[in-house]
């Protein structure tokens, strides 16, 4: 295949796979534990970070990743202050994030063509550096997560209970963060800034409705997401549009594919069962 | 002279969320093998109570002791199990399995870093059993009912093989029937195992029969009541429940 031939879009192919497979393990937490809303303000922070490594000649993806690892910890401390209004602390890192960015970005009037990459993601612009980094990132972070899966799992299931049979939630959850906030960070490069946070809950939400167990949940969002990303990456090598916006449609796509064939099996259960109740009634 | 330690010991702990005082001057003392029932009216406390003695919450002041140890120094969390009020109210979608929630409960057994292994599969499905929910082993938890959810907690607390059992509020939500079926579940299990239960219900009557002893709490103030029927500290721990 012609796409094969290219050296940056082999790259892009493994890349794919790396956020293809972080963003929904990473998702499936963040969904479970009602966090949605921290995806989006790391995000947001990120691209403070991008304008940022833009403007000091620093390596963009790891000045997001400082910008968002940063984000992460205000978002912590901040919710100490707001106890009761939690997603307060969300809310102002997102319009901190995004006011300085913006800020930012006027100051360095010459990189908007560039900025626009990061936005919405673009394959191209994928050098060898960026994979080492993105791949080191990626696999650190599912090493992590497999190292703690356990403790994650009983941490989302019951914080409580969690608590009191030892597990160190406070730094568990923190540690957490810091891995959206890198895994944020990385998959800007394929997905884009604005779009990171809906490839780690749309796979999520797609096989939150076909899932009957943690591991198939963990897996039927990997699957979901890998196979909208390699989708995307196709489509905006053949078909010359944005990756991002290509993954996330298809991950649209697919959602609405699932919840509309669960809609139709259960309706088609419930005709079966109602023609069992008539034969049963007419034979008596 | 035989001395028994006490599994617990709360001295003079006082509580208070924000400038809302919760407990006051609380002290109570839990000998193994004992079975405590904490009632009262909503907002009493009781909750907050066995949140302190499981660490989740700071006492403002006074002294918690777990098995002889104070509760910062205590590290042998696998001795005792904590079943929360909050973890009858699942979220119905959640994806799990009854045998990765009650695998969990052996989370203090088997340490950082280790999966679980064969034996903890197999201890699960013997605490499933003892609950009478081993056929459900690999239904999803929000397909069952309020009540065989408490029994899968119930079994998840079981797993760990814990000396002390907190359970907070665990049949919120039942029907009277299925809340006596419970009860004499649990009466089953904790003779059977020799545990030590510390159990929180605003329902006075329905946990007279399986505990010693009942502490009634009232906002600031906490009274044992040995005997509730008969003692006059019982019924005027009623009156004040009844009141309220």
């Amino acid at each position: 295949m012609e796409i094969f031939h290219y050296g940056y879009m082999n790259r892009a192919i493994l890349m794919g796979i790396v956020v293809g497979i972080t963003c929904p393990v990473i998702g499936l937490f963040i969904v479970l534990r009602r966090m949605s809303l921290i995806a989006d303000a790391l995000s947001h922070i990120s691209l403070a970070g991008v304008a940022a490594g833009l403007l000091t000649g620093a390596h963009p993806v790891l000045s997001a990743s400082l910008f968002s690892v940063c984000g992460a910890f205000l978002i912590e401390k901040l919710r100490e202050n707001y106890r009761t209004y939690s997603e307060l602390s969300i809310a102002i890192i997102l319009s901190s994030g995004l006011a300085l960015a913006a800020v930012l970005l006027s100051l360095g009037k010459g990189f908007n063509t560039s900025i626009l990459s990061y936005l919405f993601g673009s394959i191209i612009l994928i050098d060898d550096k960026d994979f080492r980094l993105i791949a080191w990132i990626g696999l650190a972070t599912l090493g992590l997560i497999a190292l703690f899966f356990k403790e994650l799992y009983f941490i989302t299931l019951d914080e409580d209970a969690a608590a009191s049979a030892g597990v160190s939630v406070r730094a568990i959850s923190m540690g957490f963060t810091v891995l959206t906030a890198m895994v944020i960070a990385i998959s800007m490069r394929v997905v884009g800034i604005l779009l990171v946070s809906s490839l780690m809950i749309l796979p999520v939400a797609g096989a939150l409705q076909l899932a009957r167990s943690f591991k198939e949940a963990l897996f039927l969002s990997t699957g979901l997401s890998l196979i909208s990303v390699l989708i995307g990456i196709f489509a905006s090598f053949y078909l010359n549009l944005s990756p991002g916006g290509t993954i996330i449609l298809f991950s649209v796509w697919v959602l609405l594919l699932i919840l509309a064939g669960k809609k139709a099996a259960a309706s088609l259960q419930r005709r079966k069962s109602a023609d069992k109740t008539r034969v049963r009634n007419t034979s008596v | 002279m035989n001395t028994v330690r006490p599994v617990l010991e709360i001295e003079n702990v006082s509580f208070s969320y924000g400038c809302h005082p919760v407990l006051e001057g609380i002290s109570l003392s839990v000998k193994p093998g004992e079975s405590v029932g904490i009632t009262g009216p909503n907002g009493a406390g009781k909750s907050t109570l066995l949140k302190l003695v499981v660490g989740l919450l700071m006492p403002a002041s006074g002294s918690i002791k777990l098995f002889g140890r104070p509760l910062k120094d205590f590290k042998e969390h696998g001795r005792l199990s904590y079943v929360s009020q909050k973890a009858g109210f699942i979220n119905s979608s959640f994806p799990s399995t009854v045998e990765e929630v009650v695998l969990a409960g052996r989370i203090s057994r088997r340490g950082l870093f280790r999966y679980f292994n064969r034996e903890d599969r197999s201890i699960a499905r013997k605490a499933l059993g003892e609950v009478g929910m081993a056929e459900h082993l690999h239904k999803p938890i929000g397909s069952l009912s309020g009540g065989q959810q408490q029994r899968v907690f119930i079994a998840r607390a079981l797993a760990g093989h814990p000396e002390l059992l907190l359970l907070d509020e665990p049949t919120a939500g039942m029907d009277p029937e299925n809340q006596a079926r419970f009860y004499s579940l649990l009466k089953a299990l904790v003779i059977q195992k020799g545990l030590t239960l510390m159990l929180v219900s605003h329902d006075l009557e329905a946990i007279s029969t399986i505990v010693d002893r009942q502490v009634c709490l009232d906002r600031h103030l906490c009274s044992c009541c040995h005997n509730l029927s008969d003692s006059p500290q019982g019924v005027s721990c009623r009156k004040r429940l009844w009141s309220a």
